[in-house]
């Protein structure tokens, strides 16, 4: 399955999972389509920016937009899935802290992972015409969020539940936080020294 | 994960990571800060571009490196140079290898 289509195949489990809770819940109308069209809209605005790249850099970066799409999508059907399986009863009160503390380290995991790759992206600029140091910005952001990953896992799995969403959050918004700030600041900054390398002597 | 640890194993193609962290560089010049010729140099780098490591793009017949070292990949290499040996530079600027923990 290529990034492409699980790309679409996650946005069209995301658009069912939102019609399935709409066929639930008929009076929260705004809130199903919400649901069912910020990340279709978004997947789209993507698609159609990427259009028109070329080159190997760009190919693994979209691909790379298409699996995090991917993901959003599915972690959010997923929820829903599961709390309207609690809703109509299919599945037991009792087992929502369960359910949640184990979305919730599925959801740090995918963190780490998502993290740990990140680096691995190379620049689709020459190293001359970069509008920001990309190999320092995405090691940065990688590890943040790698370590953000590892921590959201242990704050869902030592404390109380009632506190578990709460410190996950917070990690989560520090996390990606700090990722973005170090992202604009890097944009800001004239880059810190001259890349690109000198002519190889033949 | 067995390319990787191979890559790592060796202390010059840890050397060119670390370089490499600082900004690409082409193969020339990694060759030039590793003291070595360009062709002990080629087989460091098959190694490396094999276990995904770095990334080569030729122009010309110039080859420019980047790193592609993910989050792991990087706290290995961090590891291994921790509790591995190192390579230092002696007066006359050649690379000798020491083990960690025999400095005074």
């Amino acid at each position: 399955m290529t990034p492409k289509s699980l790309s679409i195949a996650a946005v069209f489990a995301l658009f069912a999972a939102s019609l399935w809770g709409w066929s639930v819940t008929p009076d929260q109308l705004g809130r199903w389509v919400l649901k069912a069209l910020v990340v279709p809209v978004l997947w789209g605005i993507l698609e159609l920016a990427h259009m028109k790249r070329r080159g190997r850099e760009w190919v693994a970066i979209v691909n790379w937009h298409r699996l995090c799409i991917a993901w959003v999508s599915l972690m959010l059907a997923l929820t829903i899935a599961l709390h309207l399986l609690v809703v109509t009863d299919v599945v037991e009160v009792a087992w929502v802290p369960a359910i949640r503390r184990i979305r919730g380290v599925v959801f740090g995991a995918s963190l780490m992972i998502w993290g740990n790759h990140l680096p691995k992206l190379l620049s689709p600029w020459a190293s001359a015409g970069q509008p920001f140091d990309w190999q320092r910005v995405h090691r940065f952001v990688g590890w943040t969020v790698s370590i953000g990953g590892f921590a959201v896992i242990l704050g869902w799995l030592l404390p109380p539940l009632g506190e578990a969403r709460a410190a996950a959050q917070i990690i989560v918004i520090l996390a990606l936080g700090l990722a973005l700030g170090r992202k604009l600041v890097s944009i800001a900054s004239p880059p810190r020294r001259p890349t690109t390398p000198g002519a190889d002597p033949a | 994960m067995n390319l990787v640890f191979k890559a790592l194993s060796d202390p010059t193609r840890r050397r060119v990571l670390q370089l490499l962290r600082e900004r690409p560089m082409t193969a020339g010049e990694l060759a030039e800060e590793s003291h070595l010729s360009k062709a002990t140099m080629s087989g460091h780098f098959a190694v490396l571009r094999e276990a995904n490591l770095v990334d080569a793009d030729k122009r010309g017949t110039t080859i420019t490196y980047r790193l592609k070292l993910s989050v792991l990949e990087e706290a290995l290499l961090e590891f291994v140079e921790s509790f591995g040996f190192e390579l230092t530079l002696g007066h006359d600027r050649r690379p000798r290898p020491h083990a960690v923990g025999t400095e005074f």
